[in-house]
């Protein structure tokens, strides 16, 4: 087998986790992987075998021996050009570090093993080709594998990831903006696409709108946009009370009392009503049955509140997220109100179906209610065995919204008690998740641990690089020190999913990212913009009532 | 090291006070008052002021008197310049030095100049110290001293020769000088610095203000200017390296490199831009291996002598290789001191190979056609022109008459060989006369001052002084047979060039056709060193000689190999103790304890 083309030489003090070696100029990049040929002790320790080591080159530094560093304060002060004078650049040197990644007999590269003998000091580096690193990076078992994209400096080598680890036990995707979470998030979805694989993806702020864009290009899948809508049905009657229980500070128990009773006198048989005008029943059935009894006037004008302030939550937040899914942007969007999960988790997750619940609009609190909610229940039927949905994966963007950590919070956030269950539960039970997130210092980390695969693009904040280091267990000092470097795409993908961790480039399919919500331009927004009628119309009554003030009252 | 002080006089009290006045136009006496310190009485003191038309004046004759109780100071120039002329109200005179031996510097005060002081900084309550004096005080509170000393030579820095004390204050130079004061006999160490100082301040006013042959030149940096003349001009630069075997004990290094170095300045594709070049040696391989081993070879004095031919013979077959060089500078002498490897006991080296030699185009025609006079072999074998001397000699003759320009660095100069061709050529020019030339020469070798420290204490940031022929072999050191070669040995033209005030000067080596050149060449070495500010050593040199310089992990990869090489020819003798003994001795290294007396092995 062809080990590659020889790059440089290991040299100085090597151990069996890591080596350092001079490369030769321009033949590798930093997160290349490179094959080191050795000899370690047989296993009867009576002789040796010959072993290929992989590495990946996890430092690269440069310098120039003829190049002094004080000349440099000269040149800036003068203002000279270094070649003009007699200053060398030609002969600069390129040192690296390689992790080593484990050894694989020389003639059956698909069996990694962990080294156990340092590496060799002066043995060649080679750079292996396309071929021998795919199978080193995928192994020999014969499972379902998604593309994520390339090797960082080896565009020739795709990078596959195991797609049951995945959506059997949940991967977290975390980057500043503008690192590619979307993108790669993206990326996920269009390849569990492809298997049919059912996704409920929580969305918002619309980044996934554009999946529906292109349906064409899913002819075996079925992409449908929601919008949050609460019903009541007999069957989960109490959903009112489980609001009352996340948006307000909850009922006592003698106002508990006084819900009960409202909830009875409304007969629900198979009706099926909207959260609003619930409301406004069981308004109607404490109004019904105030006696004028003093002792209990107060309890009852508590419960009136509570149902109050729910039903202006929802109402505000409908007519906001109306409003957005009317903008000329999304106007042409086929945006249904979401289905009852508890009644109809069907309508969510069915083979080869995309579900986006579009959650823009919504403040924090109903987003984070509406989040639990669905999952709360498709959860639930997993969990029952019934068997009435499949198993699926939610993709939660913008995860530290939904799974806070303590430091931020969670009593204002009904979604974290369901997340937690479905991190720790959700294996068993076929109920994945993927979660996107911007600031990972800011997610529950117990929550954040039991993902199994990571995806890490560019972190600059050190908060968020060193909470990513303490929740990742193989991700190493090395690794972490790339991750304020990465560009846009660029990251390292490591966990169960991959044999180890690797630096990509992720795939971008453009085609995926929606026009109707495209990056912010407000200059040109500001360029195009033109008054709304209703601002037109409120101008123009705001003048003639200042006439009609000039007029006497007759 | 010294002790200094101000002695700060009031004019009226210098010219007009009765004894005073007497001792000034009678005797000469420039009054100091009542104290004069750690000085002693006839202590000799050079003297320096600037006279009407601010030319400065220095006089050597100097010399403390006490006079009815007061002290003076003893200097024909300063009192006929007093009586002509004395513009201000208050004198000051700067003392420094030790008990016997002093300078001084005389300056004219504004008084205004003392009340901007006192201004500057209040807590000096100057008037405590009767400062403006009544008569006369002598100075010696250090904020007082300090707040004087930095003011005057503010104003004045070449009146207090300020550029000498930065120099020898320097950390660089400081180890060095307390090294030399420690060498040389201890009732000299003391003054030194002073005598030091001295000379120097003379030297260097006898060549800025008399100097015909030698003078002092300087220039202002300006890269922009230099770079401008040398765009597109090749320089090379030339410097070697030795390597050692240290698993095999007690071997001397036994290969030498030479690198050079090729740029063009102002070239902008770097393939085309910088050439490297190196030639590697063998110091077995360049021996001839037909010379009769009569005697025990020294192996220190043949490393020497191979070091010394092959850098000059590589930069000969560089410049034959690469002919567009403007310049070649070499890291070291152009010309060394070859007298002493003239293959006799007890330092016997053998000659050159001959079939090493005619690589480059060396052959006994050759030699003989360039050096006269080689001393034959009494077994009539023909003239020595393969031995080292010969070759050397051959080799710095055709150097020193090439027609490119090439020019030696040396960055730590011994001796004083310039000191003493520039004050040859004074005594020529008449600028001196022997007298004072022998009394300097009893001074020069009293202190041991070499040309380092000498120049280092002349010249200024960007000084030189003009090259001057340098005679690097004395024939009275050779023997007899072979002084008409050492006779021919060329003598270079050597300058000192001071690119820092803090850091030693370096020698400059040329051939003839580097005189002709030489204004552009020392600008050249002037500037490439002001690209190394820290180190001030031409950074071109600096690249050769890291270039050039074989790394330890180099030498430890000949050890393996060489040491591969000798087992596998001990094994190949097929008998098993020469294996045992080999594998002993690679085993080891000198400082292993084995080595250590009653350890056996």
């Amino acid at each position: 087998m062809s080990l590659g083309i020889h790059i440089g030489t290991v040299v100085g003090n090597t151990s069996p986790q890591e080596f350092r070696f001079f490369l030769k100029s321009f033949t590798a990049k930093l997160g290349d992987l490179v094959a080191v040929r050795m000899e370690i002790p047989s296993a009867d320790g009576k002789g040796k075998d010959p072993v290929l080591v992989w590495g990946r080159i996890v430092e690269l530094g440069r310098f120039n021996p003829f190049l002094p560093v004080e000349a440099g304060q000269e040149l800036a002060q003068e203002g000279l050009n270094l070649l003009d004078t007699v200053l060398s650049l030609s002969r600069d040197q390129v040192e690296g570090k390689v992790l080593v990644l484990g050894q694989t007999p020389v003639d059956d590269i698909g069996r990694l093993r962990p080294l156990s003998y340092p590496v060799s000091p002066g043995a060649e580096v080679k750079r292996p080709p396309a071929a021998s690193v795919k199978t080193i990076l995928t192994g020999d078992k014969p499972v379902h594998r998604l593309r994520l994209g390339t090797l960082i400096g080896r565009p020739d080598v795709e990078v596959r990831i195991n797609t049951n680890v995945i959506v059997a036990r949940h991967m977290a995707i975390l980057a500043m903006t503008g690192g590619g979470k979307t993108v790669a998030a993206r990326r996920i979805i269009k390849e569990l696409l492809e298997v049919q694989y059912p996704l409920v993806i929580l969305d918002p702020h619309g980044d996934y709108l554009g999946l529906w864009e292109q349906r064409e290009g899913f002819p075996k899948n079925s992409i449908h946009l929601f919008y949050p809508s609460l019903t009541v049905r007999e069957e989960n009657l109490d959903l009112v009370g489980y609001l009352i229980a996340q948006m307000t500070q909850g009922f006592t128990d003698p106002q508990k009392e006084k819900y009960r009773e409202a909830l009875e006198r409304i007969d629900l048989r198979n009706k099926e009503v909207g959260v609003v005008p619930f409301i406004e029943k069981l308004l109607q059935k404490l109004e019904d049955s105030s006696s004028g009894d003093r002792r209990t006037a107060p309890t009852i004008r508590a419960v009136k509140r509570g149902f109050r302030l729910v039903r202006s939550y929802v109402e505000a937040m409908e007519k906001s997220n109306e409003r957005l899914r009317r903008q000329a942007a999304l106007q042409d969007f086929p945006f249904k109100a979401m289905p009852d999960p508890s009644i109809r988790p069907e309508g969510f997750v069915r083979p080869g179906q995309a579900s986006i619940v579009y959650l823009g609009g919504y403040d924090h609190l109903t987003q984070s209610t509406i989040v639990a909610v669905i999952l709360k229940e498709l959860f639930e039927h997993r969990a029952s065995m019934r068997n009435q949905i499949p198993p699926f994966l939610a993709v939660v963007e913008e995860a530290h919204n939904f799974i806070p950590s303590r430091g931020e919070g969670q009593a204002g956030t009904p979604s974290v008690e369901i997340i937690k269950k479905v991190i720790t539960e959700g294996r068993k039970f076929g109920t994945g998740l993927l979660l996107v997130s911007q600031r990972p210092s800011r997610l529950d980390e117990t929550a954040l641990s039991q993902c199994n695969t990571f995806l890490i693009f560019r972190l600059v904040n050190p908060r968020d690089q060193s909470f990513v280091e303490k929740v990742m267990e193989n991700l190493s000092k090395a690794d972490s020190r790339l991750l304020p470097g990465f560009g846009p795409g660029q990251g390292i993908v490591s966990g169960q999913a991959v044999r180890f961790p690797l630096v990509i480039k992720v795939d971008f399919d453009r085609e995926l990212q929606t026009q109707a919500i495209g990056d912010e331009n407000f200059l040109e927004a500001t360029k195009k913009w033109q008054e709304s009628p209703e601002a037109k119309a409120a101008d123009r009554t705001d003048n003639l009532l200042q006439e009609l003030d000039g007029i006497e009252d007759v | 090291m010294d002790k200094s002080f101000f002695v700060l006089a009031r004019k009226r009290w210098i010219l007009e006070e009765p004894p005073n006045e007497k001792a000034r136009t009678k005797w000469n006496y420039y009054p100091l008052g009542e104290s004069v310190e750690h000085l002693n009485k006839d202590c000799t003191v050079l003297v320096r002021f600037r006279d009407a038309d601010q030319d400065l004046i220095t006089d050597a004759d100097g010399r403390i008197v006490e006079y009815k109780g007061l002290y003076y100071l003893r200097s024909k120039k300063l009192c006929m310049f007093l009586s002509t002329y004395m513009p201000e109200r208050f004198m000051v005179a700067f003392f420094e030095g030790t008990p016997g031996n002093a300078r001084c510097v005389v300056q004219p005060l504004d008084p205004t100049w003392i009340e901007l002081i006192a201004e500057d900084d209040p807590t000096l309550r100057l008037h405590v110290y009767d400062v403006p004096p009544r008569d006369v005080t002598t100075i010696t509170a250090t904020p007082i001293l300090s707040a004087f000393y930095r003011n005057l030579t503010d104003n004045d820095p070449e009146l207090f020769s300020v550029h000498v004390s930065r120099f020898l204050d320097s950390p660089h130079i400081l180890t060095p000088l307390f090294a030399h004061v420690l060498s040389i006999r201890s009732d000299h160490s003391v003054d030194f610095v002073i005598q030091l100082k001295k000379i120097a301040e003379q030297i260097r006013g006898l060549l800025k203000n008399h100097g015909k042959s030698v003078r002092l030149h300087g220039f202002q940096t300006s890269h922009l200017d230099l770079w401008a003349q040398m765009q597109g001009r090749p320089v090379a630069f030339l410097d070697g390296g030795v390597a050692r075997i240290p698993s095999i004990a007690r071997l001397e290094p036994l290969a030498l490199r030479v690198g050079v170095y090729t740029v063009v300045p102002g070239e902008t594709r770097v393939d085309e831009r910088e050439k490297w070049f190196m030639q590697p040696y063998v110091v077995g391989d360049i021996a001839d291996p037909k010379h009769a081993i009569t005697e025990f070879t020294d192996r220190k004095r043949l490393l020497e002598a191979a070091r010394y031919t092959l850098e000059p013979l590589t930069a000969l077959y560089s410049l034959d290789q690469n002919d567009a060089a403007a310049f070649l500078l070499i890291h070291g002498p152009l010309v060394n001191q070859f007298a002493m490897y003239d293959e006799g006991e007890p330092n016997f080296i053998p000659a050159l190979d001959p079939a090493f030699l005619e690589q480059f185009g060396i052959t006994q025609a050759a030699v003989t056609g360039t050096v006269q006079d080689l001393p034959t072999d009494p077994k009539g074998a023909g003239p020595f022109w393969k031995h080292f001397m010969a070759v050397y000699t051959h080799v710095m003759k055709l150097i020193h008459g090439h027609p490119k320009a090439i020019a030696g660095v040396v960055e730590r100069v011994a001796g004083r060989s310039v000191t003493k061709a520039v004050l040859s050529t004074m005594e020529k020019d008449r600028v001196i006369n022997a007298t004072y030339r022998k009394r300097i020469d009893e001074i020069l070798d009293r202190y041991d001052i070499s040309d380092d420290f000498l120049f280092g204490c002349i010249l200024r940031s960007g000084e030189y002084i003009t090259p001057i022929p340098v005679r690097k072999n004395l024939e009275r050191r050779a023997r007899d047979r072979w002084k008409p070669v050492v006779r021919q040995l060329p003598s270079p033209s050597a300058t000192m060039l001071k690119t820092t005030d803090t850091m030693f000067p370096f020698r400059i080596e040329m051939n003839l056709a580097a005189v002709n050149q030489a204004q552009l060449l020392i600008k050249l070495i002037y500037h490439t060193a002001r690209l190394l500010p820290r180190y001030g050593f031409p950074v071109g040199l600096d690249i050769a000689d890291k270039y050039a310089k074989v790394p330890d992990w180099i030498s430890r990869g000949i050890s393996g190999e060489m040491s591969a090489s000798v087992i596998r020819r001990a094994i190949r003798t097929g008998d098993p103790h020469v294996v045992a003994q080999v594998r002993q001795l690679l085993a080891k290294t000198p400082r292993d304890f084995f080595f250590r007396p009653g350890v056996e092995f």
